[in-house]
């Protein structure tokens, strides 16, 4: 494949997924400045091994190389364990407008209080129980998709995701969860 | 509970999750109906999964990040002049050298190191079809040339020269910020009929380019004025893009 060539596919299948790659890196990492590095550690990557890729679903197989540079990128940069703080926006503005929208402003408030919870929770949660939660809740992946970029069987996926939810029921009070 | 409403049960999540097939669904709903357990816990899982999607933070990738992946990619051929393309690019814009010098009357026309100048050339026209490839033409959309000017301030060294061609047939789109080499630069957005030309602008403060290039179909026009070297991209041909110069040129003197 010529670079021009390539360049031109990368643009048109990867380039339109660097916010779904960001997702995925910001949860991985828990900042912004980690998951900016890995993202762009990652896209490089994807473009070099760009005509490895032969399958039809594209975004998994991205989605992968991110996650996959993460794990590196984690062992590397982070020596021992520290505790997940995301500093990014715990939730979406517009959405929670938009869900808050037909409510008052108390209303509107305890949406803010809900979705901060939430987003905490999620954060607390193990990396190996995290992970499946984003992939399958954000990213809206299959079973199979998410065996395949975590690289385990579908029955780990599934059993995984379960311990994560109940994970997070217990975590959250009664009208989140 | 019977062995096969247990096995119902401990489908609950894959039904949740849409895993199941729809002979599988149906028959889920079938036993939801008469196990009320089921029943707290799909509203369970719904509430969960419903508040997961909704509130979830996304963060954005932002544009500087774009711009510095799409930087960080190899380049087609490095900088080296002695290529073929290279030198046919470079022979076809001082032909049309002199084209340019009676176009472009008040502007200083200058004769430059090839090799520089073939890299900028390549470097903008990867940076136009980055654009216009990925449908990302513009950065602040107006034809306001009194929103767009302000939009770059603060954003890029350069402070351009931002002219409404409208009602000469060339409507501003906007603005865009590239960093077709090293430096962010300013990109003015105009339509030509159906072609979209983007207008580089960088400091003149060496020699600057002047004529036009042509490169896989695409046409550059480099001339230069008041300091600034501006290079128009578009796949429109040459002699329209030299019409786009000169309805420039003309509205540029009338500026005070």
């Amino acid at each position: 494949m010529s670079e021009t060539d390539r360049r031109a596919r990368f643009e048109r299948l990867a380039v339109p997924l660097l916010d779904d790659a960001m997702h995925l890196a910001a949860w991985l990492a828990g900042n912004r400045t980690d998951a900016e590095d890995i993202v762009q550690e990652a896209m490089l990557r994807t473009y070099k091994y760009l005509d490895r890729f032969s399958g039809s679903a594209f975004r998994p197989w991205l989605l992968a190389i991110v996650r996959n540079t993460a794990m590196t990128w984690l062992k590397r940069n982070r020596s021992s364990k520290v505790v997940f703080v995301p500093d990014f926006e715990a939730q979406e503005p517009e959405a929670l407008m938009n869900a808050a929208q037909a409510e008052s402003p108390e209303g509107a408030l305890l949406h803010r209080d809900l979705a901060d919870q939430i987003n905490r929770a999620v954060a607390a949660l193990p990396d190996e129980f995290r992970e499946v939660i984003v992939l399958r809740e954000l990213q809206d992946l299959s079973y199979k998709e998410i065996a395949a970029v975590i690289d385990v069987p579908i029955g780990t996926v599934m059993s995984r995701l379960s311990r994560a939810r109940r994970l997070l029921m217990d975590a959250l009070p009664e009208h989140a969860a | 509970m019977s062995p096969a409403s247990a096995i119902a049960c401990e489908s609950l999540e894959a039904y949740v999750d849409g895993e199941l097939s729809a002979a599988e669904s149906a028959a889920f709903d079938r036993h939801v109906a008469g196990c009320s357990a089921c029943q707290a816990q799909l509203e369970r899982q719904l509430r969960l999964r419903a508040n997961l999607r909704t509130t979830l933070a996304k963060p954005a990738a932002g544009e500087d990040l774009r711009h510095r992946i799409l930087a960080a990619l190899p380049q087609d051929r490095p900088a080296s002049a002695s290529r073929p393309v290279a030198r046919r690019q470079w022979l076809a814009m001082a032909a049309a050298a002199s084209v340019a010098a009676i176009l472009a009357s008040s502007a200083t026309l200058y004769v430059v190191r090839p090799s520089a100048e073939d890299d900028w050339q390549q470097a903008i026209l990867d940076s136009h079809l980055r654009a216009t490839l990925s449908g990302h033409v513009i950065d602040v959309a107006s034809s306001d040339r009194h929103t767009v000017k302000p939009w770059f301030g603060g954003k890029t060294k350069i402070a351009p020269i931002v002219l409404d061609l409208a009602d000469v047939g060339y409507p501003l789109l906007g603005g865009r910020l590239d960093i077709p080499q090293k430096d962010a630069l300013p990109v003015l957005v105009y339509k030509a009929g159906p072609h979209v030309v983007s207008v580089f602008v960088r400091a003149a403060d060496g020699p600057a380019p002047a004529g036009i290039a042509k490169i896989d179909g695409f046409s550059i026009l480099n001339w230069s004025d008041d300091g600034l070297a501006y290079s128009a991209v578009s796949d429109a041909d040459g002699a329209e893009l030299e019409a786009f110069q000169r309805a420039f040129a003309a509205a540029r003197q009338k500026l005070p």
